[in-house]
Parts: structure tokens; sequence; C-alpha cells
């Protein structure tokens, strides 16, 4: 028997238990597998905000991805996903397939690798809006879900050369990409490089090692025919329950307004910052709180005259806003709550807010998910709130819900 | 006669003294015997149950390497399974902690409190040299029964956090008096309150040395959440400095 004190009977007899369980405990082993099927089926209730009645969709995923050895110093890496998705019940599938990563990589000796194809080269430290990750204009081609881990995972990597140097906790890597095609294709198949290699651009990144976890990164970024813009992510751990962010950019360049052709061309200096801290509870409830200021947005005078305007002009602006990933208007606020296993053991929630603090519309999105050893099935709210016109009251949709299953293989 | 019963007790003193290691060399021996002394791989297998059901498992890879400076463990973890999980990684380098999940190829940082591996902390999971985080007190010795049932001579430990990237407050540890392979300890919060108990157990040869290849964590709130910690395909390898930073993470492949 255990040598605890009297008082400590249960806790010894717990304890006993504890050890018998272990005992029965079989071992298990799997070797780490170099490839990745995710499977999922969805339904959705829309809600329009135009055009009653709701709507009633479904959509088959399929997400593959592989990272294998080709010899001992080089790799094959590919990432696909096909979204097959029915946008009204009874009505024809549009199929859209995404090619996220394609590429080889080598490694000319363990501190220099280099890498070749269509890679996802994504940078920042913030939580929902990333003024550093630069090469993100045209990624999302298809979108299931607007929160922030879902617009990252479901988005094209840009065709690219690439070269990093690694040595002792810092590395640079230098990436070139080139202009491939001049315009987006809708075809269900494409590799869509239009979308993302319709331009030349450079990226410069450096981590410089400073010890004591300060692991900035500087980066600088230009595209052609644009001024160099410079990149700043830093992260900083404030205690043993809270992490804080700063993302930052900042270079010459027009306003989104004047690159979509509906204001007149004003080049100057631009900052877009993003900056938050996440603090999570001993309960493992996490809360970030996240602050956003997008510099080359529309100001409030401009944003009331696009609204208030035809609508053309306010269509361009909108898509351009769009397809590079940023915010129609300057400041902006987010705010994430995830809980794991709070209430049943499994079950996790997940709530955010977006704001705009400029025309106060926002966006309501709540998770259910319960996750099995294989599959997870999740329950989505989302629901966009405001004025006519308005960052999130523009919005097509009203609400939506999605009851989906994924399977992981 | 009188010279002698002044002597002999000054003698026994002097012998006993010799003989009983310092709390410092006891720490130091048990850590030798948990924690191999050159870059190591090891598979980590957790299984998690909440009244006597089983409600979760994990596989983990485990590469560690001491770091030269300060002489602790530097951690890189690789989730095999479940398949959710499968090729993301977490970087456990002192009080910097990254997470790199490979589907969105972001690397996050966390909090120490940011848990991944259900009940059992971050800490829990990776290599730590105790004697490196805590400050020890030897409290005496003590005969108790180890997690196999087996009676054991113990030196009984009581240790104190003396660095920021230590997981627990406080903590008392129980290794026996021969062999230094760790028994049992328990874990505390710095407001007192009991965290959990652990058994160190199945010592087997690995790595030249009878190391403890389970550990059976008890939560000390709800006796009946356990965690079973089990250790297999110890490996001596060649870790390079490069692997233990954030910007390698998204390039880690380590066969």
């Amino acid at each position: 028997m255990l040598t605890l004190a009297p008082a400590a009977g249960a806790a010894q007899q717990a304890d006993l238990d504890a050890l018998d369980l272990a005992d029965k405990t079989a071992t298990t082993t799997a070797p780490a597998q170099d490839w990745r099927l995710q499977l999922q089926a969805a339904g959705m209730h829309v809600e329009p905000r135009y055009t009653p009645p709701d709507v009633t969709g479904e959509r088959l995923s399929a997400d593959f991805s592989l990272d294998t050895a080709l010899s001992a110093s080089s790799r094959f890496v590919v990432q696909d996903r096909l979204d097959w998705t029915w946008p009204a019940h009874g009505q024809p599938a549009e199929k859209v397939n995404m090619l996220k990563e394609l590429y080889a990589t080598w490694s000319a000796n363990q501190d220099l690798i280099l890498d070749a194809g269509r890679i996802n080269a994504r940078y920042g430290v913030a939580t929902a809006y990333n003024p550093t990750d630069f090469l993100r204009a045209g990624a999302n081609r298809s979108i299931v879900s607007l929160s922030p881990s879902a617009l990252r995972d479901n988005r094209l990597g840009s065709a690219m050369l690439r070269a990093q140097s690694l040595w002792s906790g810092a590395s640079a890597t230098a990436i070139y990409v080139p202009k491939l095609a001049s315009a987006p294709s809708s075809a269900p198949f494409s590799a869509d490089w239009g979308a993302t290699n319709g331009t030349q651009r450079w990226l410069v990144a450096v981590s410089p090692a400073f010890g004591n976890g300060f692991n900035p990164q500087v980066l600088l970024f230009r595209q052609q025919g644009q001024s160099v813009q410079a990149g700043l992510d830093l992260t900083q751990l404030l205690n043993d329950a809270t992490t804080a962010y700063l993302e930052w950019s900042g270079g010459k360049g027009k306003s989104l307004a004047a690159q979509a052709g509906v204001a007149r061309p004003d080049r100057r200096f631009r900052q877009h910052v993003s900056a938050g801290f996440t603090y999570t509870s001993a309960q493992k409830i996490s809360l970030t709180l996240e602050a956003e200021y997008n510099g080359a947005g529309t100001d409030e005078a401009g944003w009331k005259a696009l609204r208030g305007g035809p609508l053309a002009p306010y269509q361009r602006y909108r898509s351009l806003v769009q397809d590079e990933g940023e915010y129609p208007t300057r400041p902006a606020a987010f705010a994430m709550l995830t809980a794991s296993d709070i209430l049943v053991l499994h079950l996790d929630l997940s709530a955010f807010e977006r704001q705009d603090l400029m025309d106060k519309s926002h966006l309501t999105w709540l998770e259910a998910r319960y996750h099995w050893t294989r599959a997870d099935l999740s329950l989505q709210f989302q629901r966009f709130q405001g004025r006519r016109l308005t960052d999130f009251g523009a919005s097509p949709q009203k609400s939506m819900i999605q009851l989906q299953l994924s399977v992981y293989q | 006669m009188k010279l002698t019963a002044l002597v002999l007790p000054f003698l026994l003193w002097c012998t006993q003294a010799e003989s009983a290691p310092s709390a410092e060399d006891i720490l130091k021996a048990t850590d030798a015997v948990r924690n191999p002394g050159h870059p190591f791989s090891v598979t980590n297998a957790l299984t998690e149950y909440r009244d006597g059901q089983q409600t979760g498992a994990s596989i983990l890879k485990v590469y560690a390497k001491r770091d030269a400076a300060e002489a602790q463990f530097r951690s890189l973890i690789q989730f095999v399974a479940p398949a959710r999980d499968a090729q993301k990684l977490m970087l456990y380098n002192d009080r910097d902690l990254w997470f790199f999940d490979p589907s969105s190829k972001a690397s996050v940082r966390l909090s120490p409190q940011q848990r991944l591996l259900g009940q059992a902390s971050n800490g829990d999971a990776v290599t730590v040299n105790l004697s490196n985080d805590y400050r020890p007190t030897l409290m005496g010795e003590e005969d108790i029964t180890d997690g196999e049932h087996k009676a054991r001579h113990t030196y009984k430990l009581a240790l104190a956090a003396r660095t920021p990237s230590a997981t627990y407050d406080h903590i008392q540890l129980w290794v026996d008096t021969g062999d230094s392979q760790p028994i049992k300890a328990l874990f505390f919060a710095a407001s007192g309150e009991m965290l959990k108990t652990a058994y160190f157990r199945r010592m087997q040869m690995q790595l030249g040395a009878m190391r403890p290849t389970e550990t059976v964590i008890i939560d000390s709130l709800n006796p009946r959440w356990v965690t079973v910690m089990r250790y297999s395909d110890y490996a001596a390898r060649d870790i390079p400095e490069i692997w233990m930073q954030r910007d390698y993470l998204p390039r880690f492949h380590p066969e």
C-alpha cells in the first residue's frame, strides 16, 4: 500500500485507481505520415439581405496535402483543395479547385535552402488583420468561412523563387515573385496564376537573434511600379497567461480609392497597424483583442461620398479592397473568445466580432465545434450588421448558419 | 570512556555528513536519470482518462537538445496523432513558446497557460532539467511505495521555482536513495493549492541508463482525471541548432 497519511485515504485510493488504469493502458504508436486529407460536408442556410426568400445550399470539400522527400537534400510539396458547392438547393454545382501549393525545395547545405514553385509564404503575427502578409493579395479564391483561421487555411500561394539562410536563432529570406498572367481566372480547375502572379514582386525578411524571447521580424517588400514597403512583426510574452503583438507596415503609396480609380492620385507615406494581445485563463478560455488601422483606406468623408454616389465606383472600390485582402476604411477592431472543453468534454466554443469603427457596421461569428478522434462537427453562425453600403452592411448575406462535418485521415 | 562518548557521535556525524549528498546533487542525479545528457528524440504517447473512461489520446514525437549556455533543454514537438493535429509543431525554448500549423503556415506565439495537450501542461510533455528551474531543499528520508507497489527508500526534496520558466511554483519530489530514480512528485501553484500528483514508472534501460518510461499524472482537483504519458523509441540523434527557431518550423522534416 502507498504510505500516505490516514487523512489522505481517499487520495491514496484515487492514486491506486489511477495506477491500475495506467496498468491497463495499451501502448500505442503511429509513424509520422507525410500526407494529410480532410473531407468536409456542409449544409448552409442563408438569409439574403436584398432578395428573399432564404436559401439553402450544400458543399462538399476535399483538402489534400503531401510533403515528401525526393532525396536526402530535396523535397516535394503539394496542397490542393476542391470545393464543390450547390449555392441553392437543386441548382447546378459550382466547382472551385485551389492549387494552394506546388513546389520543390532543395537544401544546398544545412544553412541554405532554395525553393521553386507555388508557395504559401505567409508573414505576420496578428490574429485577424496582417499588414505584413504582403503576398495575400488575390489569394482567397474560394471563401467557405470568414473566420481568420479558415481564411488563412484556404488560400493560394504565389509562384516564386525563394532562398532562405538560417543560422543560430536567426534567418534571412529573399523571395522573387514573377508575373505569369494578367488577369484572374474563374475556370473551375484553373491554377489561377493571374490571381497571385499578376505582377512582379520582391520580398526580403530578416529575423535577427536578440535572445530573451525577443524575436522580431523585419521585412522589405516591393511590387513593380510601386514604392518599397517596410514591415515589422513583434511579439512579447507579458506574463504566463498573456502574449502581445504588434504588426506594422509603411511606405509611400496611393490610397485604395486612387488605385481603384475612384479618387485623384494621392501618393504619400501610409501606415498599416495591427496590435493586440491574447490572454488565456487557467480554465482554457482565451480572449484576443486587436486594434487595426489601414492607412490606405478611405477617410470618413471619402467613404461617405463613395457610399452616397453612383454604385459603379463603389463596387469597383469594394472589389479592389477584397482582392487586396484589405479593409475599406481606416480604423477597425477585432475581439475573439475561444473556450475548450468548457461545458462538455471535447466541445470548443469560439466567437469573434469585427467592427468597422468608422461606419459602425460589424460582423458577428459564433461556432460550436465537437470533436471526435477523426472527425469534427461544427455549427457556425455569422451575421453582417450595418446601414446600407457600410463595410459589413453591404454584404449580400444578412446571416448564415452552416453545419459542417469534417473527417481527417 | 568519556572521550569515546564524545568522539564516537562526532565520527558518526562526520560519516553521515560525508555520505549524504546535497539536495542539489540528488536533484542533478535524478535529472540525469530522467534525461539523457545528449540530444535525443523520444515518442510520447498521451492517454487521458476521466472517471475511468478514455477521453483522449495523442502521440507526440519530441526532439530535445540541451542549451549550451543555460544547460536547460529546448524541445521541438511534432504532433503525430490524432489526425486532426498531425504535423503541427510546438517549439519550447525556455519561455519562448511557438505553435506552427502546416495548414495555414502560421507560427503563433503562445503563453505557457495556453495548453494544447488536454490536462497535461505543455511543460509536462517536454524535457526539463528540474535543477535549472528549481532550488532544492532536502526534507529528509522516507520509505514510500512506488507506482509499481514496491517499497522504496527515498530522499524527499522540496523544490522552489527560481526561474520564470518553471512550470510550477513548488514541487515535492521523492528520489530513490540508491539509484536516483524519480519515484513520485506533487506539484503546487503559488497559492499553495496542489495541482497534480505524478508517479514515475516502468524503469527501462534506455540510452545507457535505467529511466522511467511512463509518467502517471493525477489531477488534484479531480483525481478521476488521469493522464498516462508513455515514452518509447528513444534515440540519440543530432539536432542542428537551426531547428530551434520559429523560422525553421515550416521546414521541419526530421527523417
